[in-house]
């Protein structure tokens, strides 16, 4: 699909057809558009777990189930979990990924890299700093004996890792969406998955991509309204907006990037015959 | 359907979280308000419990100062089953959803396994 | 361009072509492909300010650099620096300044409604005291923000979509804070480098990736996603993987490029009698 098509028609999907598994080769195209994510500073944080809804305990299912995700856990065939394995900077200490940018050409001598660099300014200045970097975090675990304390870790180094999820979750989403599918990030009781896929203590996570074919229209009631351009972003500094040019918005119209705005009429409608053949309230 | 005789959905009306159903329901599904069927629903429903639809929803949601979550959770798990309960003796998830829907509207979720 | 193709084309460039600025309409296409990115309870959380090279100081420019990235604010013409606002969250609650859960907009439009169990109420007695105000009162908290890189990231797509190179690289903090006044509740996630690309598409070939089998699990950390070489196939047949760096000639094409903007590494291979 055309790319400025793709981020046009992602939407948050609510409702998906429970009953329509994702073809394999749909779910590995998603996981081989993750892999090539950008890696945040040639760590390693990147892991990935797929978990199927079918294979999981109708307990552990209404386990998974938040104040802001519900219904989604029974309808969404597919739960995709993003994670960064803390434990990955300080095995990137050993300057290996580095050096193999050194030899892929990426990494070069006009930007200062070499070996000696590496050794002698990247990993004592920087990965070690954010290592021993004092101001740290203590993970906390729900078991189910009550909350356990699991290892602290630099708020530097839960930025780095938060970093490399999000850029995960949204190449995820896109290349999702690319696929026909319908994708939502959605929170769920993150202990539950730990669980039952043996998640390590140094694994931190988001919320998981849920993914599977939409029950509702491509467009799910519209575009979802986002605030203006210039509350966001500054131009030059802090303070000066950075002004929405009409002209841009009709061309990223045009390509399909802008969207026809929810609500669209029928989605009242739309909602109920939904919630009618699943059987749930109105 | 078995329809108790003791169902007074008229009798309803005058209960604040009754009131409140209505309001919600019409503001989110833009004008309209619940079957009359689901009425008359939540009339068996308060008929077959022995309570008001307010000490209903007062009980679940009614710790806010003490934001005591554990006995909410508690309580709305309690509804839950009986809903549920309501919906295998009525043989109706259509009945049972209109009790739903006055739990939602009034703040109180409510996520009915999904027909497949 | 074709989605997958985009992914697999994107490369951090690190070399950018002199004299050639980038369009304002690009660079506001990467910031509204941002904005339509997904984002928890629809708050903004990724901010950013658009700088631009030739309107700084050389001491400036200086002050943004880090030991990762340094040559690359010389040579890129823009800087998008992003940040993750760690106030959003308590703007949105207490002025509804954004089309938030909190402001009820979600349901509004019917992106949620009463077959997920949520109305109106439910958001006031549920959702506000029991997700959306915990630990606000601690005031905002450091540890990054995975919203804020999921808009970066789709910012970063437009601008390869729209032809441009593009480099993320984390920059200096403070000497960001001074030069552009960046507010103390704004926590940095990375600066992307923008311009049009001095390199070759190729950019020497796809750079190297963790081993799949130790990123990609089915159902258990024990248990690797099965590959399946046909679909892998398929993904070099549209463009997602591509050939592996280093392609043969990256070697010559970096030293030419060294030697075009004086930077070390220039200098001719000595000839071996
Ligand atoms: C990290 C994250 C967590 C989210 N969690 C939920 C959730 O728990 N429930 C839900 O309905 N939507 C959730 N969302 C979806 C957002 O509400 C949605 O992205 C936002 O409202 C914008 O709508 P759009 O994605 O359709 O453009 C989440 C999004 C993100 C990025
Ligand atoms: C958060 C983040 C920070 C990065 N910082 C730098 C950096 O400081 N210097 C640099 O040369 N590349 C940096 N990169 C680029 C990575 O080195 C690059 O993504 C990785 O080598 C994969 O190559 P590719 O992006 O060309 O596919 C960064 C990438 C990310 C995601």
């Amino acid at each position: 699909m055309e790319f400025k098509q793709v981020v046009g028609l992602r939407r948050s999907i609510r409702f998906w057809s429970p009953w329509q598994p994702i073809e394999p080769e749909k779910l590995q195209a998603v996981l081989e558009a993750i892999h090539q994510s950008p890696r945040v500073l040639e760590v390693d944080f990147l892991r990935v777990a797929v978990l199927h809804r079918d294979q999981m305990s109708e307990e552990d299912l209404q386990a998974m189930k938040t104040p802001t995700t519900t219904t989604q856990i029974e309808l969404c065939p597919t739960y995709i979990f993003i994670y960064a394995d803390l434990d990955a900077l300080s095995e990137a200490t050993d300057g290996k990924n580095l050096d193999e940018m050194l030899e892929a050409g990426a990494l070069n001598r006009s930007h200062g890299w070499s070996s000696e660099f590496i050794r002698d300014t990247i990993v004592p200045q920087f990965y070690q700093e954010v290592l021993d970097d004092t101001d740290t975090v203590a993970m906390r675990f729900r078991t189910p004996d009550g909350m356990r304390e699991g290892p602290a870790y630099s708020r530097q180094l839960l930025a780095l890792g938060r970093t490399q999820i999000g850029i995960a979750q949204g190449v995820g989403l896109l290349a999702g969406v690319d696929q026909g599918l319908g994708v939502q990030l959605s929170g769920v009781g993150a202990d539950v998955p730990k669980r039952i896929m043996g998640i390590p203590d140094s694994w931190i996570t988001s919320s998981p991509m849920l993914i599977g074919y939409a029950a509702e229209g491509v467009e799910a009631g519209g575009q979802r309204p986002r605030e203006p351009l210039e509350q966001d972003f500054h131009d030059g500094r802090y303070g000066a907006p950075f002004e929405s040019d009409p002209d841009v918005v009709k061309r990223l119209t045009e390509d399909g990037m802008f969207q026809r705005p929810a609500p669209v009429p029928w989605r009242r409608d739309e909602l109920r015959r939904l919630a009618r053949m699943f059987g749930l309230p109105e | 359907m078995t329809a108790s005789p003791s169902a007074d959905a008229a009798a309803l009306e005058d209960f604040r979280t009754v009131q409140q159903w209505r309001q919600s329901f019409a503001r989110f599904w833009r004008g309209g308000e619940p079957e009359p069927a689901a009425f008359e629903a939540l009339a068996r429903f308060v008929a077959v419990n022995e309570v008001t639809p307010d000490e209903i929803i007062d009980s679940v949601l009614r710790s806010k100062e003490s934001g005591d979550l554990m006995l909410r959770t508690r309580a709305r798990r309690k509804w839950m089953d009986l809903i549920q309960e309501f919906e295998d003796t009525e043989q109706s998830r259509d009945a049972a959803n209109g009790v739903r829907s006055f739990m939602i509207h009034n703040g109180v979720a409510m996520n009915p396994p999904i027909l497949r | 361009m074709e989605f997958l193709n985009v992914i697999g084309s994107r490369r951090s460039i690190r070399y950018f072509q002199q004299g050639r600025a980038v369009e304002r309409e690009k660079i506001q296409t990467i910031l509204e492909g941002a904005r339509l990115a997904s984002r928890a309870v629809n708050v903004p959380w990724a901010k950013a300010i658009v700088a631009y090279r030739d309107r700084l100081t050389q001491d400036e420019i200086d002050s943004l650099k880090t030991p990762f990235a340094s040559v690359e604010f010389d040579l890129a013409p823009v800087y998008i620096l992003w940040y993750h606002d760690m106030d959003a969250r308590r703007v949105a609650i207490e002025s509804s300044a954004y089309p938030s859960v909190a402001s009820g907009t979600l349901q509004d439009i019917g992106a949620l409604g009463p077959p997920h169990g949520w109305s109106h109420k439910y958001v006031q007695e549920v959702v506000l005291p029991e997700v959306l105000m915990p630990g606000l009162s601690a005031g905002p908290q450091r540890g990054g923000n995975a919203d804020a890189a999921v808009a970066m990231t789709q910012g970063l797509l437009c601008a390869v979509e729209e032809g441009l190179g593009a480099c993320l690289a984390p920059f200096n903090e403070a000497g960001a804070a001074e030069v552009f006044g960046v507010p103390d509740t704004w926590e940095p996630v990375q600066a992307m480098l923008v311009g049009y690309s001095a390199e070759s598409p190729q950019a020497g070939g796809q750079r190297p990736r963790a081993d799949w089998d130790k990123t990609f699990f089915l159902g258990h950390v024990d248990k690797p996603y099965p590959r399946d070489p046909a679909v892998t196939e398929s993904m070099k047949e549209q463009g997602l993987i591509q050939e592996p760096s280093p392609i043969p000639w990256r070697s010559d094409e970096v030293r030419a490029l060294s030697r075009g903007f004086r930077l070390p590494g220039g200098e001719p291979v000595e000839e071996t009698a």
